[in-house]
């Protein structure tokens, strides 16, 4: 009896415990190491992809096949010498106690979030190869720089490498003029890889993860040869003339952007000669576009007119305090001339600097260079693509940490009120930033069609499923319009159907759950006449309006001194010889390759010839500020329906 | 009916590896215990505890703590002679309250023992176990074997000398900065809401964990005693790093306890 009392007690206590303690289940806060970041369903998630991925008429993505890979490599290294890792640090002079050769590790705090042990080397022959080990210790939260990394790197803790880069600046298999190759091995066999997965976000075929952001271009391979061999495009603009030259560089070490360890044998100060070496080759591998004195330009060839003028150079000297490099340490540099002179040097430190700089700048040609942005004047003519793809696609910034860092921080809102004062929607009537992962109607672009049943498509929209059209008004503004039905309009694609000519303006809402879109217009011209049928359009139909004899063939033939990306003549494209149905089928898919299905009115072929960061300027038949219809822009209308028919062949 | 009241200084609460992961504290602890014995047969019986314990700790108060929990126990002698051995085997749950509400959750052991005399001044005991917790953070669910010997020298009226040594094999749970030793070590770790100043991560890893135990109990009187002990945990990581690593892996602890027992 002494002892029930004590014990009835403990009960009553381990009761009122098993309340209060109630364990299991897991915190929110628990990592678990090694596993990837959590890639968020209806989030922006096309990082580290080309705007235009090249859709294939499944579906597929071209750039981020195996075959597209396949083709880059087999463009670059025809006979596998360079299958492995060995192999092409042998084929590279690595370890041969030849030319020069150096070794870095830092942290990419901005871009990739890696810890990063690079070794490059400087051949007698003036050629340059790095390989980058590049170490992520997966600790299951969001994706970002750790210094964990950096200590990874320093240790190279096998279990954290996750890729291995290999870029070499060389001739191509013919000789020639050097370019830039990329290659990525596998981190326990060293054999080459197709696939990369830089990001933790998927696999990405090569060299699209590492050229989108070096300056690459990303063409559509060629259909097969007379050998039934699918090749990577030849740019017509690529100097070297090789096949596998994607018009891609080498990007500056932006050392004020990396992080360093304080452990002897790493800290800044250690490195900063390494890194200024490094720099100064990476320099060697710029055109130099006006002849120069200084000793840093004597390893640079001479540019030619229609190719990347080097822009980054200017970066690396200012950098170093300018022409002869005459200071030791990299220091971030001050906003270029124009963008101070606009009184817009907060805006570039903010948004430009940390966000689009490292790949802008090695984009452009020396025919059209506005993309690189070295100007405020170029940034501000690319407002309307900003908004686009910043503030509505999430494409861009193009790497998902520096995406994550940029929507952080101020520049998020110092360039949304940037494009607020551009007239650009950039915040919503409550004042606040509008980002992307909001749904966003795109009912695809005005456009001229016949009577009938005319298809349509929402399939464009953004981080939408679910749609609602309707019809604002008929001809001469008509309300209720009349005449015009559209079948399925609470579908992705639905059909409009009118018996009256005129313009009918439309309206889709697209929604995510509870989520709507703002109305997004339409205006569909009905014309009876209208010639040819949209639905007939043809790849010849397209082929004749280039081939006019007016304007577009005067520049785009591949003799043409202006070294243009692409030609629009008939000519020997698969080199056998002859100008054949092959020649034709090539030709057709470098024209498509200018499409962007993702995005129709930012396709190349729809927005170079209507004056949009063309050098030619506005062409004939492509005048967007007409109404459709109009025969001001009967080219450009031809093309966007063949386009919006899926530009058959 | 037991009561105790220790103090115990511990030159390791952090159970870190590297110097600047330690952190010492000190803490009193009262902990009761009340049994009752049923009879089965003549030799054999069920014993059955109830058990509550209360550890306040003075510089890190987040890891003080209130548990309560029961066990059972059957026991097996097989005669009344003096060197006969008593077989046992027990079962123990606890329920736990932290004030760092990542520890709350219960634990629990099950395990077999044996005792015995083998002379009219040593007694040996010797204990297998598997032991489990689980707590709000997986880094503290927690999975373990152990094996426990125990040996008593009696001094008479002047008291009994004690030496045990434990060996644990399985979770064990430190805290220290994020580094990639340790990251590479955790099987999970969550930033421990322990040491909030100190943006410390408690982390789970697998090791071989060695706790050697040396005491002294001194009779006061013939239902209370003192107990001083001296408690060395030592546990060595069994994750292999595949890179060098400057200094030890292992983790190495000490508790000074000196405990006022009191029976009822």
């Amino acid at each position: 009896m002494a002892l029930t009392r004590p014990i009835g007690w403990m009960f009553a206590v381990v009761a009122a415990l098993m309340l209060a303690a109630c364990g299991g289940g897991g915190s929110p806060g628990d990592v678990h190491p090694g596993t990837d970041p959590a890639v968020v369903p209806g989030e922006p998630n096309a990082f580290l992809q080309f705007p235009n991925p090249q859709v294939q008429p499944d579906g597929s993505l071209q750039t981020t096949s195996n075959a597209y890979a396949q083709a880059y490599y087999a463009a670059i290294d025809p006979n596998n010498t360079k299958d492995t890792l060995a192999k092409w640090k042998a084929a590279n002079g690595f370890d041969t106690g030849t030319g020069a050769q150096l070794t870095v590790v830092f942290g990419d705090v901005r871009d990739l979030g890696f810890g990063r042990r690079i070794t490059a080397r400087q051949n007698i022959d003036g050629t340059l190869a790095f390989y980058t080990e590049n170490y992520l210790v997966k600790t299951g939260g969001a994706y970002a720089f750790s210094p964990i990394n950096l200590e990874a790197a320093i240790v190279r803790d096998p279990n954290a490498l996750v890729y291995v880069a290999g870029i070499e600046f060389s001739p191509g298999p013919a000789g020639g003029i050097s370019f830039a190759k990329y290659f990525n091995f596998n981190v326990a066999t060293g054999a080459r890889e197709n696939m990369a997965d830089v990001d933790g976000r998927g696999d990405k075929a090569m060299p699209g993860p590492c050229i989108v952001c070096h300056g690459g271009r990303a063409d559509a391979l060629t259909p097969p040869d007379a050998s039934g061999n699918v090749h990577f495009n030849l740019l017509l603009n690529a100097v070297s003339g090789a096949r596998g030259d994607v018009l891609g560089q080498l990007p500056p070490f932006e050392v004020s952007s990396f992080q360093f360890s304080d452990k002897p044998g790493y800290t800044r100060a250690e490195q900063e000669p390494m890194l200024k070496a490094m720099n100064k080759w990476v320099l060697c591998s710029y055109p130099l576009p006006k002849p120069s004195t200084f000793p840093e330009d004597a390893c640079r060839r001479a540019a030619s007119a229609g190719e990347w003028q080097g822009t980054a150079a200017e970066l690396i000297k200012a950098a170093y305090g300018g022409d002869g490099l005459p200071n030791s340490t990299y220091v971030e540099p001050a906003a270029p001339a124009s963008w101070t002179g606009a009184g817009q040097t907060s805006l570039y430190a903010m948004v430009v600097a940390p966000a689009c700089r490292v790949c802008h700048q090695l984009r452009g040609t020396g025919r059209q260079s506005d993309i690189d942005f070295t100007s405020y004047e170029k940034f501000q003519s690319y407002a309307n693509r900003i908004f686009a793809t910043v503030t509505n696609r999430g494409d861009m910034p193009l790497a998902k940490l520096v995406y994550d860092t940029f929507h952080a921080s101020p520049g998020e809102a110092a360039l949304a009120d940037y494009l607020v004062a551009l007239g650009l929607p950039a915040r919503d009537a409550g004042g606040a930033v509008l980002r992307p992962g909001r749904p966003i109607g795109d009912p695809g672009p005005d456009r001229v069609v016949r009577n009938g049943a005319t298809p349509l498509s929402a399939s464009n929209s953004l981080f939408a499923d679910t749609y609602v059209w309707s019809i604002v008004s008929g001809p001469n503004g008509a309300l209720p319009p009349k005449d015009a039905t559209i079948m399925n309009a609470n579908s992705a694609q639905p059909t409009f159907n009118a018996t009256t000519d005129g313009t009918y303006v439309l309206s889709l809402v697209a929604s995510k759950g509870a989520v709507r879109s703002e109305p997004k217009l339409l205006s569909l011209v009905v014309q009876t006449a209208l010639t040819p049928d949209p639905s007939v359009i043809r790849f010849a139909d397209i082929k004749a309006a280039l081939q006019d004899g007016k304007e577009c063939q005067g520049c785009h033939a591949p003799a043409s001194a202006l070294h243009p990306p692409i030609a629009f003549t008939n000519y020997d494209r698969d080199g056998d010889g002859g100008i054949t149905p092959t020649d034709d089928a090539w030709f057709y898919a470098e024209v498509r390759s200018r499409i962007n299905f993702t995005e129709i009115a930012a396709s190349p072929l729809l927005q170079k010839p209507s004056g949009h960061h063309h050098f030619g300027g506005l062409g004939e038949g492509f005048d967007t500020t007409l109404a459709p219809g109009q025969p001001g822009r009967a080219k450009y209308d031809l093309f966007q329906n063949w386009i919006l028919n899926g530009a058959p062949r | 009916m037991n009561v105790d009241l220790g103090y115990t200084y511990d030159d390791n609460v952090t159970l870190g590896r590297t110097h600047d992961e330690i952190l010492w504290d000190q803490s009193l602890a009262l902990d009761g215990s009340a049994s009752h014995a049923f009879r089965i047969r003549d030799n054999l019986r069920l014993v059955a505890t109830g058990l509550l314990r209360g550890e306040k700790f003075d510089r890190y108060n987040r890891l003080s703590n209130l548990s309560g929990g029961l066990e059972a126990e059957i026991q097996y002698r097989q005669s009344g002679a003096f060197d006969a051995i008593t077989y046992a085997a027990f079962a123990r749950g606890w329920l736990d309250n932290y004030a760092s509400h990542l520890r709350d959750g219960s634990h629990y052991s099950v395990g077999v023992r044996a005792r015995g005399a083998l002379t009219d001044r040593i007694e040996l005991s010797g204990e297998l176990a598997h032991n489990e917790r689980h707590a709000q953070s997986e880094v503290w669910n927690v999975i373990d074997h152990s094996a426990l010997l125990n040996l008593d020298y009696s001094l008479g009226d002047r008291g009994t000398l004690y030496l045990t040594g434990q060996y644990r094999r399985g979770d064990v749970v430190s805290d220290g900065h994020a580094t990639l030793v340790n990251v590479s070590l955790a099987k999970v770790f969550v930033l421990d809401d322990a040491f909030p100043d100190q943006q410390w991560f408690a982390y789970r890893s697998g090791a071989r964990t060695w706790i050697s135990t040396v005491g002294y109990n001194l009779p006061l009187g013939h239902q209370a005693s003192l107990d001083i002990s001296w408690r060395r945990i030592q546990s060595t990581p069994t994750a292999h790093l595949n890179f060098d690593v400057q200094g030890s892996l292992r983790y190495v602890g000490n508790q000074y306890a000196i405990v006022l027992l009191k029976q009822f």
